[in-house]
């Protein structure tokens, strides 16, 4: 176990490393640079030189690449160009932020894909079920953009039931975990449902059957469990994308989070805090992925972590 | 075999209670959040459509909404009215004695939030810093605009002598940049706030990723104090959530921040809760040549697309009639409009004409770029181009990232472009977009237009100080302009408020400040 887990830290650094590099120079490949944006385009080019230079960033590539890992080394990941704020004092309160939507939707999803699941496989080929699959499927398909408004305009505008945006409290949680959630929470719930139809023709449910358990047992005690398993890998997975990829749903929803940072960031060209969020988004992600293989292998003892 | 069940037991366990536990943490965090009373006399609240990057006046670059809070919050010497002319603020007089040299005396009793009186000491200080940024703070974006400073000197406490290296009637301009007190200058930028250096109607409270709070400076007396407690201002970059923060009554004004078919919804709704405020704003919007390329060189194929383009429709339908129609840089409620300069009516058939006298084989191919910064802009260009594809042309519009598109037409790659020209306050701003010295990367003359005699016309205004002369000189600059067309105006922008009728006296000034927050009152 220990091992895997060093193999796994040291996947983790590789997977840095390279994520870091891709953006360290995809950014400067870009047209635009932070003295652009901060002096204005029309700014004279001897300005903007000497302005760059201050930071370092007329040195050639390879020293700005190697000082860059240099720092990150040290864990300093600079800081930023317009206010000169330190980028992780501005980064982790948005990690904080987005961890809290992230999970709050993941959580969501988890709850209404297992309750529209066994429902609709209890009532396979019914009313239910047919009305549920025509419900995930339109949340599968509808892009956060188009759920996210929707949402904002009936129950912020209209009825007054939740904030409109921002973080202001428990309930300003629920329209933008619904927008993350729906999609996820549509696919696991046909996931789900397939699993739980299919595990119904096993002989032990029939045992079971015949045992005189009720269905309600049945379903969630026996059916489930087994039907859960492929879900769960999805789940994980998407854990890692709702975590790193609310970038639309805090755009709309006005979320403090890394997602609305990121999107500034590239607008100004500010190249640290860029690199810092995506080092944060690929870590997140990695940690995820790693979680979701040490509770497979906890649902289903026979799997063996390597 | 049990005993692994129980090891999995307490696991599944212990992750569901930690899920549990993180809910009722976020329950038990969130509830103890300011709840900021929405529906209070004492608060404004404010949408911004961008963030605001800094708070300190030395690092405050081309961004609007950090020079909007700067405003409110350190007096400068030099400041803004309602049509965009130069006041002075702290400059109690302003004393020329040549073209390229000053006298400033400054007012006297006007002091900082820490009770010290603001003197000429700590304007020069100020300058200093951004012109001389010491080791160890980050450099200043404004030190550009010192660049032609001699000497910066306080001669006493209450006067300041400034002479430049060239002629430059324009250099007042510069001098809106907030005062800090001497001692706060070795403060760096992050810690410079609460601290009582500020000397506007506002101090800061607090920065949030998505708000900014500033409240009544109690020891304000430049002028009298702010009627309002408190300004939030909240930035909210998606136009949708804006205007339905603004329908749910969260936000008491919103300037230049709600898209034109809002604007029209809102003018058309009775009873509203909101009142539209528009006036002209420092902003042209225009389509642009580039002269490298033959066949725009051509100035009948320039008359010809500017006679092709219906401005007036496109106006009203497209801009739903948020906009003055241009002849000009300026706007007609600015002292250098020339009013003698006609207006280039629709006329497709003049158009063809002029096309069909060219040698140039029909339909001409080209490609309108525009940035993606502004939504209505693209609009615009696509209905400019069917207007062009009527009289001969085969345009198609190409939409570009801010800042691809800006590289493009720098590097002169773009043949015809539409952009905006906002918050020039100063004549001399013709010289920096038609002087054939300011061909990027030296200026804003992207389409690398040249003539002579513009170029001696626009250096004598930079040089001549009498005001009188100078609209003489812009009046000439502007006629062999308009005969050249480098540009076809398509109009001035205006500067659009949403106010909540609950707010009195707000007043809408030309480059977009709020300075009238100091005097607004709220029911």
């Amino acid at each position: 176990m220990l091992k895997v887990f060093f193999q796994r830290f040291f996947q983790l650094l590789a997977v840095l490393w390279g994520v870091s590099s891709i953006v360290f120079f995809l950014q400067r490949m870009i047209p635009g640079n932070p003295a652009d944006t901060i002096l204005g385009v029309d700014a004279s080019d001897a300005d903007k030189l000497e302005w760059l230079a201050k930071y370092g960033l007329n040195d050639p590539l390879w020293n700005q690449y190697l000082n860059f890992l240099k720092n990150l080394i040290h864990g300093d990941l600079g800081f930023s160009y317009a206010s000169f704020i330190p980028v992780t004092e501005l980064i982790l309160p948005r990690i904080w932020e987005t961890v809290q939507l992230a999970t709050v939707a993941f959580l969501f999803s988890i709850f209404i894909a297992t309750f529209i699941g066994i429902v609709s496989a209890s009532q396979a080929g019914k009313f239910l079920d047919k009305a549920a699959a025509i419900v995930s499927l339109l949340a599968i398909s509808a892009p956060s953009f188009i759920i996210g408004p929707v949402l904002m305009w009936i129950f912020a505008v209209k009825l007054d039931y939740f904030p409109l945006m921002g973080n202001e409290g428990p309930s300003s949680f629920i329209l933008p975990a619904v927008t993350l959630g729906a999609s996820l929470a549509a696919f696991s719930s046909r996931m789900i449902r397939s699993g739980i139809v299919d595990v119904l023709q096993e002989d032990y449910i029939r045992t079971a059957k015949s045992k005189g358990l009720s269905q309600f047992i049945i379903l969630t005690k026996h059916a489930l469990r087994n039907a859960f398993l492929p879900t769960l890998t999805v789940l994980g997975m998407q854990l890692g994308v709702l975590l790193s990829g609310a970038v639309i749903t805090e755009q709309i929803f006005n979320w403090p989070g890394l997602g609305s940072l990121i999107v500034e960031a590239v607008q100004q060209r500010e190249y640290n805090i860029v690199s810092g969020c995506v080092i944060i988004m690929a870590t997140i992600y990695v940690v995820c992925n790693l979680l979701v293989d040490i509770l497979y292998r906890i649902f289903d003892p026979r799997v063996r972590l390597t | 075999m049990n005993s692994r069940y129980t090891i999995k037991r307490i696991i599944i366990t212990t992750i569901f209670s930690l899920l549990v536990a993180f809910i009722v943490y976020l329950s038990a965090t969130n509830s103890n959040k300011d709840d900021h009373d929405k529906s209070s006399k004492n608060t404004i609240t404010i949408a911004f459509d961008s963030k605001i990057t800094t708070g300190d006046p030395r690092l405050i670059g081309s961004d609007a909404n950090s020079q909007y809070l700067e405003n409110l919050r350190f007096l400068s010497l030099m400041g803004y009215d309602e049509h965009g002319s130069l006041i002075n603020v702290l400059a109690n007089n302003v004393k020329s004695l040549s073209n390229k040299s000053w006298q400033i005396f400054l007012k006297k009793g006007v002091n900082f939030n820490n009770g010290r009186e603001i003197d000429a000491f700590d304007v020069e200080a100020t300058y200093d810093h951004i012109i001389n940024t010491p080791e160890g703070f980050p450099p200043s974006p404004r030190k550009a605009a010192f660049s032609n400073v001699l000497t910066f000197k306080a001669k006493d406490k209450d006067t300041l002598q400034i002479s430049l290296k060239e002629p430059d009637a324009s250099f007042l301009n510069n001098l809106i940049i907030g005062i800090l007190p001497k001692e706060a200058i070795i403060t760096q930028p992050n810690e410079i706030n609460n601290k009582g250096f500020e000397s506007g109607p506002f101090i800061l409270k607090s920065t949030g990723a998505s708000d900014w709070t500033l409240v009544k400076n109690p020891n304000y007396n430049y002028s009298s104090l702010a009627q309002i407690e408190q300004l939030i201002f909240k930035i909210i970059p998606d136009s949708g959530t804006r205007y339905a923060a603004l329908a749910r009554g969260d936000i008491d004004i919103a300037q230049n921040a709600i898209d034109p078919d809002k604007v029209s919804l809102i003018q058309k709704t009775k009873n509203s809760k909101f009142e539209v405020l528009s006036a002209p704003k420092l902003a042209t919007t225009y389509l642009a040549f580039n002269f490298r390329d033959p066949n725009f060189n051509i100035l009948k194929i320039r008359q010809a697309i500017a006679y092709a383009i219906d401005r007036q429709s496109l106006l009203q339908f497209r801009l739903q009639g948020q906009g003055l129609i241009a002849t000009g840089m300026f706007p007609n409620n600015n002292f250098y409009y020339d009013s003698s300069i006609p207006e280039i009516a629709y006329n497709p058939q003049r158009a063809k004409t002029l096309l069909k006298e060219t040698s140039v084989k029909e339909p001409l191919e080209f490609i309108i770029k525009v940035s993606n910064n502004n939504k209505s802009t693209v609009e615009v260009a696509k209905a400019i181009a069917a207007n062009l594809k009527d009289v001969g042309f085969s345009p198609t519009v190409e939409m570009l990232e801010n800042n691809v598109f800006l590289e493009q037409i720098k590097k002169g790659t773009a043949k015809v472009w539409i952009s905006q020209w906002v918050g020039f306050k100063d004549p001399d701003h013709l010289r920096f977009v038609f002087s054939s010295n300011m061909i990027p990367p030296d200026g804003g003359n992207r389409g690398a237009y040249s003539n002579p005699s513009i170029d001696n016309l626009l250096q004598e205004g930079r040089e001549e100080m009498d005001p009188k002369k100078r609209k003489m000189i812009y009046d000439q600059a502007q006629k062999l302009l308009a005969g050249d067309l480098p540009y076809v105006y398509l109009w001035h922008n205006l500067n659009i408020a949403i106010v909540s009728k609950r707010v009195k006296g707000f007043k809408l000034y030309a480059d977009g400040r709020y300075w009238s927050l100091a005097t607004v009152t709220k029911n």
